[in-house]
């Protein structure tokens, strides 16, 4: 007759087994070691210590945290005083830069790549000036822009009164002129989706278009029904990355106004954070950055929803 | 399962170049140098990241060591750490990270905050001990010195210069429009009549300067060194230190904004936005600015027989009240909390090094600053040679009787100094001016400004 095995004995042979196991993976979790190892001190380490600064009022770091007022005071602060108008603000704008340039943005640089997929000898340089000014490093690209588009001097206004027209403050200006401004500079950087898009463009059989063509389909119809339902999981993935880059847009906005611009006209959200941070109003910074991490948590897993219509070869 | 040493080795070498990269992390922001800190032959200077902040230290670095050596016999060497970024913020993580330089550098702006956070030791002390007398230092700088962030009288860290705003004229333009030059311990109402007629004569200018806009004057006005002493001048101030809310004498505030907005409608002064290089490019007339100011102008001005058409002359005095105050500034350093008691001394030697007459003449003739002494104001030969043919007495002089009083930049004058950086950053450097100039100045202005300043106060 069997006899029960005592609790003692149960966890000596589990704990047997995962030495074992331990052993036999040692080499895999030797060099897992440094990856998991980075992202713990310069990941999760900082995540923390930010999400526990979060609830410290008006946390600067130039004193210890027991000297400051625990609770949901940052938090707060956004949505009370002055500060509120600060925080509406950069949200309005932020998310209607999103909501505007996101779809904007990949229809056409989706266009694009529909036009340069073509077989011809001279179609190599077109892709390469759509794509050149991606090499340009973004800095640069948002200082030249800065300067073409400045009210006094710029290349944008010397055109504008020689063609008879009043010159424009461009980014200058008080109002949502600077921020669509701000997204007409960032249309032209198009060339790094576009390749992405060509990428799955060539993916996709060419025998679907003969056959399409055969039935008697239309440019118009062989788009919608062959190529955009077969380009869904590129569509994912961008409108993911990009809707996510855009909410944290900061650098490129910071080198045309690190102040926010004309009545904070160009204070977007990362800009916000980023200016808090500055101020070395770290405890006030970490609470924005966390709110917009949940926004962001929060819309990625309503873009995921929309994950059951897209075409995964092999489904 | 047969381990493979290749497996094995991969792992070891990882596990190296990791502890390598971590072994870097933390430390000091140490540019071309280990941490010296506490190292007794080694004075550390935290500086800001500004090249012309090198510049300032390379111009006292060698001497400073060649005296000690000959006073002391001890060699000791000065070394710089870079401060990149945010000044205030790098401060505070090399506080925290327990690596402070023995000294840091500290501008105007900066020190009541920096005294607040106890990153400053006072030099009272030292400075009676051997005979550095406060008398000897202009007043408006040593009122800086002493912004503790509390009212101890202490002085807390030595300016090494006295930036004052001036007016910075182009006398070729002048020439062009048949104007006389201004003169020292000038009127607001004269200062507008030669606007007035520069403006009638901006054709001629044009046509000598070939460019296609003029203004009389560049009056930099988001420059703060420029508008908050028009509004102290009118008795108004940002906020009230006694009820701890924003407007002190609200009447006075907008005085003094609507006196300085006054030149932007009746088309004198360059807009908020586009000033700063007009003058270099003739497009200005006159430029109100300050020391550092002026190199950059100057050589775009040059002659091509090497002369500049550049002159000074003091910030007009407003006629309609009884105290013009002038803005100023200064920079300097201080003996940092984290420096250890055996190299306070050392730190101690340098700072009074700075202040002494030969530091001073080292750092005004680099065309670094302007001396902060008292008794180097008449001494022509302490400034830089680079104007030699200007009138440079618009730097730390007004005529006698002059309403014009020196204003130091120490917005918070001890009241909720933690706040700092939000007043400051947040308020006052945010193109206050350009606001106001699209809000045309109106009333919702100014609420709106009260607003800001009572919510980061609060």
């Amino acid at each position: 007759m069997l006899q029960p095995v005592s609790a003692d004995v149960t966890r000596g042979r589990k704990k047997a087994k995962i030495i074992k196991e331990i052993k036999a993976n040692a080499v895999g979790y030797a060099l897992l070691l440094p990856l998991l190892v980075g992202l713990t001190v310069f990941t999760l380490y900082p995540l923390i210590v930010s999400l526990i600064n979060s609830f410290y009022l008006n946390y600067d770091g130039f004193a210890p945290r027991s000297e400051f007022l625990f609770g949901w005071g940052n938090y707060k602060r956004a949505f009370s005083g002055y500060e509120s108008t600060v925080f509406f603000q950069s949200v309005k704008i932020t998310f209607l830069y999103a909501i505007v340039m996101v779809p904007l943005g990949m229809v056409l640089s989706f266009g694009v790549a529909l036009l340069l997929n073509r077989n011809s000898k001279s179609i190599g340089v077109f892709r390469l000036i759509y794509y050149l000014p991606c090499l340009i490093p973004g800095i640069v690209n948002t200082i030249i822009w800065r300067y073409a588009f400045n009210s006094s001097y710029g290349l944008f206004n010397l055109v504008l009164t020689r063609l008879g027209f009043s010159p424009s403050l461009f980014f200058e200006s008080p109002n949502a002129k600077a921020v669509v401004t701000f997204a007409f500079m960032n249309l032209f950087g198009v060339g790094g989706s576009m390749l992405m898009w060509l990428a799955g463009l060539k993916s996709i059989p060419a025998a679907y278009y003969e056959a399409a063509k055969i039935e008697g389909s239309g440019f118009f119809r062989m788009l919608f029904f062959i190529t955009v339902p077969l380009m869904t999981p590129y569509i994912f993935y961008q409108l993911i990355t990009n809707v996510i880059g855009t909410l944290q847009i900061c650098d490129a906005v910071y080198m045309i106004s690190s102040s926010g611009g004309v009545n904070n006209n160009l204070l977007f959200y990362g800009l916000y954070i980023f200016r808090n941070f500055q101020n070395v109003n770290y405890g006030y910074a970490a609470a924005l950055a966390y709110m917009l991490f949940l926004v962001i948590a929060a819309l990625s897993t309503v873009l995921f929803r929309f994950n059951k219509f897209v075409y995964y070869e092999g489904d | 399962m047969k381990k493979s040493k290749w497996q094995m080795i991969t792992c070891a070498l990882l596990a190296v170049v990791l502890g390598m990269c971590l072994c870097a992390c933390g430390g000091g922001i140490n540019v071309g140098g280990k941490n010296n800190n506490n190292d007794d032959s080694t004075l550390t200077i935290g500086i800001t990241g500004d090249s012309g902040e090198a510049t300032a230290i390379d111009t006292l670095r060698k001497p400073f060591e060649n005296m000690y050596k000959a006073v002391t016999g001890k060699a000791i060497t000065v070394q710089t750490v870079r401060i990149d970024g945010g000044y205030i913020s790098g401060v505070q993580k090399l506080l925290n990270a327990k690596n402070l330089p023995n000294i840091i550098q500290v501008y105007d702006y900066a020190s009541e905050y920096l005294t607040y956070r106890k990153v400053l030791v006072p030099i009272s002390e030292y400075m009676s001990r051997d005979s550095v007398s406060e008398s000897e230092i202009a007043p408006a700088v040593l009122s800086f010195m002493k912004s503790g962030g509390a009212s101890d009288d202490k002085v807390y860290w030595m300016s090494r210069d006295y930036n004052r705003v001036t007016v910075m004229y182009n006398k070729d333009i002048f020439d062009a429009a048949g104007v006389d030059y201004p003169q020292n311990g000038w009127t607001w109402n004269d200062f507008t009549d030669t606007c007035a007629a520069l403006k009638a004569n901006a054709a001629q200018i044009r046509a000598v300067t070939g460019q296609d806009n003029f203004y009389a004057v560049d009056a930099n006005l988001n420059f703060e060194a420029v508008f908050y002493p028009a509004i102290r001048s009118f008795g108004g101030d940002l906020y009230d230190t006694a009820t701890g809310k924003a407007f002190k004498n609200e009447a006075g505030v907008k005085a003094g904004l609507t006196k300085l907005y006054s030149l932007l409608q009746n088309g004198y002064a360059v807009s908020p936005t586009n000033g700063g290089n007009v003058f270099a490019t003739k497009e200005a007339a006159m430029y109100f600015c300050v020391r550092p100011n002026i190199v950059s102008a100057a050589t775009h001005l040059k002659h091509a027989d090497g002369t500049f058409p550049i002159d000074f002359v003091t910030m007009p005095s407003y006629n309609d009240t009884e105290t013009t105050y002038v803005g100023m500034g200064c920079t300097g350093y201080g003996i940092s909390t984290s420096c250890p008691e055996s190299k306070r001394d050392l730190a101690w030697a340098f700072l009074k090094f700075v202040a002494s007459k030969d530091g001073q003449e080292l750092l005004s003739k680099s065309g670094s600053g302007f001396p902060m002494r008292n008794d180097m104001f008449n001494d022509t030969a302490a400034f830089n040679d680079f104007l030699p043919d200007a009138d440079h007495s618009a730097f730390y002089a007004d005529p006698a009787g002059s309403k014009n009083k020196d204003l130091a930049m120490n917005f918070l004058q001890g009241f909720k100094v933690e706040k700092h950086n939000a007043v400051y950053n947040d308020v006052i450097k945010s193109n206050l001016f350009t606001t106001l100039d699209v809000a045309k100045n109106a009333d919702s202005f100014y609420s709106d400004l009260k607003a800001r300043l009572n919510s980061v106060i609060a």
